[in-house]
């Protein structure tokens, strides 16, 4: 056995959310293997470790041999490694051609001469199979569907010694071409890292595969025939019944509509919606990446533009221009942003000053912040969310993700919104903070707050939704409730296969 | 929470470790003075001293607030010749009350900081751009109003007080003008439901937003204060000068954004106490006054004034990553 | 197909061509109202006057576009200016423009390195950078004065069938066009407008904006050198009129504050009509103090209009789906 990748012990840490932790692991000459994990696992830092973006706090990665030095990705690349990154690494104003050739543009007397840019990506373009991607085409006209093929092309065109391709089919529409192309590096003898947490891609194409979770290498699985059920209570720590707190009170039939969407459209990216929010009730909103969702609970919040339809709120037309309208609107609505750290958070300013930003008209007396009750009504709100109270003077920017997302949540409990939008509420935080967050929805619902969250978890929505609405390209494809709540029946609906349910959620292609 | 004395010593000593620490380099650079001229260390230099740096204070507080948002204002000079002319030639050309004219030069210094803050927020434009166009704008017209009529001088009871020939105590006026803008300062920055939201604000726009804050009000508001406290610098100064010179503002800016980056604010965060800006305003005043006194040529402090921003822009970096680095540590072995 | 479409956007969302007309309705005005019209000597002198400053705003305008800001042009432009007329006067005039753009591209590069390195904010960086130099030729020189090598100041203003002054703006803007097709000038755009991703595609970012600075440090220290030639005196107080009128050339060129966008060319015509708005308000017969406020005016409109186009282009791309090919119905 040929050792083409060996890690050994990489840890890295962020502030106080550690991301890697002593992570081994070992690829075999030619395999094609799997890593798994939720969001937040660490799977992503483990990748740009490797491409030399981030600069690990400790441990050793050695390719065939050859220790790799870090942070440097000329080093990366010299060492055959060639990576595929989640967030798609392309420049919007470049062309096609000169996205595909970036790192080695070839040029003649110092310039970069148009035709032969084109000239040299149509020849790959070709060669790659791929005749639909006009090389002088601008990237932001390109549809995601094709930047996502870009940047796996462009990692994979290279012929690398060893590919690592982060989440690669987020937004493909089928995986044919790219699984074909794949195996047809590997019989040239490249190595693949494969990045997913579709478990059915994982078992038709891959080899071998290592669990992660909260940063930590927790299990590993040597072929294809995995058990699905006991592999995912590897990635989230234990099993999946236990994890979801019951409804303690029934939502009583007769609860009144507070929020009430007809044809809510934006641009093209949410076109006509119709929703309906009950008091106390939690709907779930379940899609793939980019499917509107964002421009639904932006919108909806005053956080995003709307350009059509009609938004009431207990009956009253509603129509937020910023959050700070929708806040101060009948019921108050509020969002829980999607980007914690940009959008949520002070990442420079105390909890306490994190906590109170959203309630500082309660502390306040003639125009001054009244430290002492400011410091009160925090650990108040603090202790609701199950923050603990060590972290309230600390900086907000330096707590882990778990903590970071209890600082957002009981700063949105201040506002006294009666209507919350949250977002991938539970996105990279550690299994005992998602549970927290579970808990915490369910007493908002039971103190008839209208809860709507979306989240890439689809367990999650199954676990904690009285009802579940699945958006597909900016449409509502299927309303499910009581026993329709099914993994099954949402992931049909979110590819777009509507009227067809499978048996089960592998054999989603 | 009464427990972790560690975090509110640390809280503690964020608070003040850094204004002492610029307030010592300032006594020491004050008394080392001595090797470069007689006349130093002594109590009529640092009244005079302390006069300077009302000056850069006053001008501090308003660009810091702005400079918190990610902003910068090079209005500053203009506003300061358009509030100094106002008061002078309104007083001395067309006899108007003395208060009534500052009132007025204020309101429309105001309403040019008002206007700054509108701009950069409505079309969403570099703020040092706006400001550097409006300076030179503020600067024309008032060429052009007191045109045949340079240099209109102050009321006579401004010169008294600002000059420094007034004195309570044996003690200037000016001085007790500072401790007051110091006092000021700490309340609205450090203290109050503006400096908050400036702060908000500044550590991340876009979580203000969402939040609910007015942002756009605040970064209006910003403006206007800023405009405000260089209408009050430009009536000062009109006073400690004696005429409403074009350029009285010009040598003022700069000493005033070196004070907010030197006392360790960084532009566009949350990061930034009052009482620094205060000390380096003191620091950077006691170098002028220093080189002053050597007989050297002013252009050594400039020199010396863009030397002393630097290393401070590195020192806030490195004890910023310092504090990461403690912070982090107990993380991994825990 | 896509290159006429590419074009056309181009033309619509063109800063250069409203820079351009803009340019030309100014010329126009001024040859009207000129007694005896616009004669060549008197477009020479104006485009001998104009480079100084020309080539200072093509130095500010590459570092906007990696979105960074630059307040140093002044300081570098003040000192090389005051260090021309008074310093290295006993070398070859020639070598001497080399060693003081050298001059201006070694502050670029501490720039640069500060900005990058020191991960500090470019525009408190370059604030420093901006007095220190200009301290240094107030101590250098104290009162204007000087004297500047003849063989350089006839090299620039020597009249010729076609200009010098035109020749090296001619040639700059060439310069600007073969810049931006190389991996340099690519890098440079696309710093501005996703660093992160270029990062990620494996180019050393921190290279690239390094070297924008010095380049645009460089460029500084030329129009340095010329301001030198132009007026054939060292005046250490010359480069504040510089700090307002480089980025007001960079606004009326029409490059958006934004990063990623952004022409020399614009800012070519940008600086040339800033330099002839004082002749054309001079033969309208408009005072002199007037001069100052129809600037500010007018860099605010500039700055405006940009803004406005910007705002423009990021609604539709908010508004516009990026999946649109996985529906069945999309525009």
């Amino acid at each position: 056995m040929v050792t083409a990748l060996e890690v050994a012990g990489l840890s890295k840490s962020f502030g106080d959310a550690r991301a890697l932790e002593n992570a081994d692991l070992v690829l075999r000459q030619g395999e094609i293997h799997a890593i798994v994990g939720e969001n937040g696992a660490g799977k992503s830092t483990l990748v740009k470790c490797l491409a030399g973006m981030v600069v690990p706090d400790a441990g050793e990665v050695s390719v065939r041999g050859a220790l790799l030095s870090f942070g440097n990705s000329r080093a990366s690349r010299e060492a055959g490694i060639s990576t595929s990154f989640q967030e798609l690494s392309l420049l919007s104003n470049l062309t096609v051609g000169e996205n595909l050739l970036i790192a080695e543009l070839p040029t003649r007397l110092g310039i970069v001469g148009r035709r032969s840019v084109a000239r040299r990506a149509k020849e790959v373009l070709d060669e790659w199979e791929v005749p639909d991607l006009d090389p002088d085409m601008l990237v932001e006209d390109l549809p995601l569907s094709a930047k996502q093929r870009l940047e796996t092309l462009r990692a994979m065109y290279v012929r690398p010694s060893l590919l690592i391709l982060d989440e690669p089919t987020a937004a493909l529409p089928d995986t044919d071409w790219l699984f074909a192309k794949i195996r047809e590096l590997v019989r040239a003898g490249t190595t693949v890292l494969y990045i997913s947490h579709k478990l059915g891609e994982i078992r038709e194409l891959c080899d071998r595969g290592t669990v992660l979770r909260n940063g930590e290498v927790v299990g590993s699985f040597d072929d294809s025939n995995f058990d699905a059920n006991s592999l995912i209570s590897m990635m989230i720590g234990r099993s999946i019944e236990l994890v979801f707190p019951a409804r303690q009170h029934e939502l009583p039939p007769d609860a009144p509509t507070v929020l009430q969407t007809r044809g809510m459209t934006v641009g093209t990216k949410l076109r006509g919606v119709d929703l309906d929010i009950r008091e106390g009730e939690i709907v779930g909103v379940a899609a793939l990446e980019g499917q509107g969702q964002r421009a639904l609970f932006y919108g909806l919040a005053g956080a995003g533009p709307m350009t059509g339809g009609t938004v009431t709120i207990d009956g009253r037309p509603y129509r937020a221009k910023t959050p700070r309208a929708a806040l101060n609107s009948g019921r108050g609505i509020a969002l829980v942003p999607e980007e914690r750290k940009i959008e949520g958070l002070f990442a420079d300013l105390s909890t306490v000053q994190n906590i109170t930003s959203t309630a500082l008209g309660r502390v306040t007396s003639f125009g001054l912040v009244r430290g002492a009750a400011e410091v009160q009504l925090a650990a108040g709100a603090g202790a609701d969310a199950q923050l603990p109270a060590e972290f309230l003077a600390r900086e907000v920017g330096q707590l882990s993700g778990g903590n970071q997302q209890k600082t957002v949540l009981a700063r949105t409990a201040l506002s006294g919104a009666r209507v919350l939008l949250m977002f991938d509420p539970t996105r990279g935080i550690d299994p005992s903070a998602k549970l927290e967050v579970y808990g915490m929805l369910r007493r908002a619902s039971a103190e008839g707050i209208a809860l709507v969250f979306y989240s890439t978890e689809i367990p999650e929505l199954v676990g904690l939704s009285d009802r579940v609405v699945v958006l597909y390209n900016g449409r509502i494809a299927a309303e499910l409730t009581g026993e329709a709540i099914r993994e099954d029946h949402i992931l049909a609906a979110a590819v777009g296969h509507g009227g067809e349910i499978p048996d089960g959620p592998e054999q989603v292609k | 929470m009464q427990g972790d004395p560690s975090a509110r010593s640390a809280v503690a000593l964020r608070h003040f470790a850094r204004p002492l620490l610029i307030f010592g380099i300032a006594c020491l650079v004050f008394v080392g003075g001595r090797i470069v001229s007689d006349a130093l260390p002594s109590w009529r230099a640092a009244q005079s001293l302390l006069t300077l740096s009302l000056f850069v204070a006053v001008l501090a507080l308003g660009q810091g607030l702005v400079m918190l948002t990610g902003g910068l204002d090079l209005s500053v000079p203009g506003v300061i010749a358009l509030s100094a002319t106002m008061t002078a030639l309104t007083t001395d050309e067309y006899g108007w009350n003395m208060g009534v004219a500052i009132v007025l030069a204020l309101l429309s210094a105001a309403g040019v900081g008002l206007f700054n803050g509108l701009i950069v927020v409505k079309f969403d434009v570099p703020a040092f751009i706006v400001t550097l166009a409006v300076n030179g704008i503020l600067v024309g017209l008032t060429v052009g109003w007191t045109f045949g009529r340079e240099s209109p001088p102050a009321p006579e009871s401004l010169f008294t007080v600002f000059s420094g020939s007034g004195k309570l105590g044996g003690v200037s006026l000016p001085v007790f003008f500072l401790i007051a803008a110091v006092i000021f300062g700490y309340v609205l920055q450090m203290k109050s439901r503006v400096g908050r939201e400036t702060y908000l604000v500044g550590s991340s726009p876009t979580a203000a937003r969402i939040a609910g804050r007015p942002v756009d009000w605040i970064l209006v508001g910003v403006y206007g204060i800023c405009g405000l406290g260089a209408g009050v610098a430009g009536v000062m100064l009109l006073g400690f000068s004696a005429n409403a010179q074009l350029d009285l503002g010009t040598e003022w800016l700069i000493p005033s954004i070196s004070a907010v980056l030197v006392g360790g604010t960084i532009i566009g965060s949350g990061r930034g106490d009052w009482l620094s800006t205060v000390a380096a305003a003191l620091l950077l005043t006691t170098i002028t006054v220093v080189i002053g006194a050597t007989g050297f040529s002013q252009g050594w402090k400039s020199v010396l004034y863009g030397a002393v921003v630097i290393v401070a822009l590195l020192s806030t970096r490195l004890s910023m990553s310092a504090f990461r680095r403690r912070r982090s540590q107990p993380a991994r072995t825990a | 197909m896509t290159g006429l479409r590419r074009w056309l956007g181009r033309l619509s969302t063109g800063g250069t061509t409203r820079a351009a007309l803009f340019l030309l309705i100014v010329l126009v005005v001024w040859d009207q109202r000129q007694i005896g019209g616009l004669t060549v000597r008197l477009i020479e002198s104006y485009l001998v006057l104009a480079t100084p400053l020309i080539v200072a705003s093509i130095g500010v305008t590459l570092v906007i576009i990696t979105r960074e800001f630059d307040l140093s042009a002044a300081g570098v432009v003040t000192l090389v200016n005051v260090l021309m007329a008074t310093s290295l006067q006993s070398l070859n005039p020639w070598l001497m423009v080399v060693v003081f753009v050298l001059l201006g591209a070694g502050i670029g590069l501490v720039n640069g390195v500060l900005v990058v390195y020191g991960k500090l904010p470019g525009i408190a960086v370059t604030l420093a950078t901006l007095v220190i130099p200009q301290g240094l030729a107030l101590i250098r020189l104290k009162t204007p004065g000087g004297i500047v090598p003849r063989t350089l100041v006839d090299a620039l203003k020597t009249h010729a069938t076609v200009p010098r002054a035109l020749i090296l703006i001619l040639a700059l803007a060439a310069a600007w066009l073969v810049f931006r097709r190389t991996r340099l000038g690519m890098y440079m755009f696309a710093i501005g407008k996703d660093e992160e991703a270029l990062r990620l595609s494996g180019v050393s970012t921190r290279a690239v904006r390094i070297a924008i600075f010095s380049i645009a440090g460089a460029l500084y220290g030329f129009a340095g050198v010329l301001i030198a030639l132009t007026t054939e005196t060292g005046d250490a107080n010359i480069g504040n009129a510089y700090l307002l009128s480089t980025f007001a050339a960079v606004a009326v060129g029409g490059t958006a504050f934004v990063g990623g966008t952004g022409s020399a060319i614009g800012s070519i015509f940008g600086a040339l009509t800033l330099v002839a708005i004082p002749k054309v308000l001079f033969v309208l017969g408009i005072s002199n103090w007037m001069v100052q406020v129809v600037t500010g005016i007018i860099i605010l409109i500039a700055v405006l209009l940009g803004a406005i186009a910007a705002r423009r282009a990021k609604d539709r791309e908010m508004l516009s789906a990026h999946y649109a090919d996985v529906g069945d119905d999309s525009a």
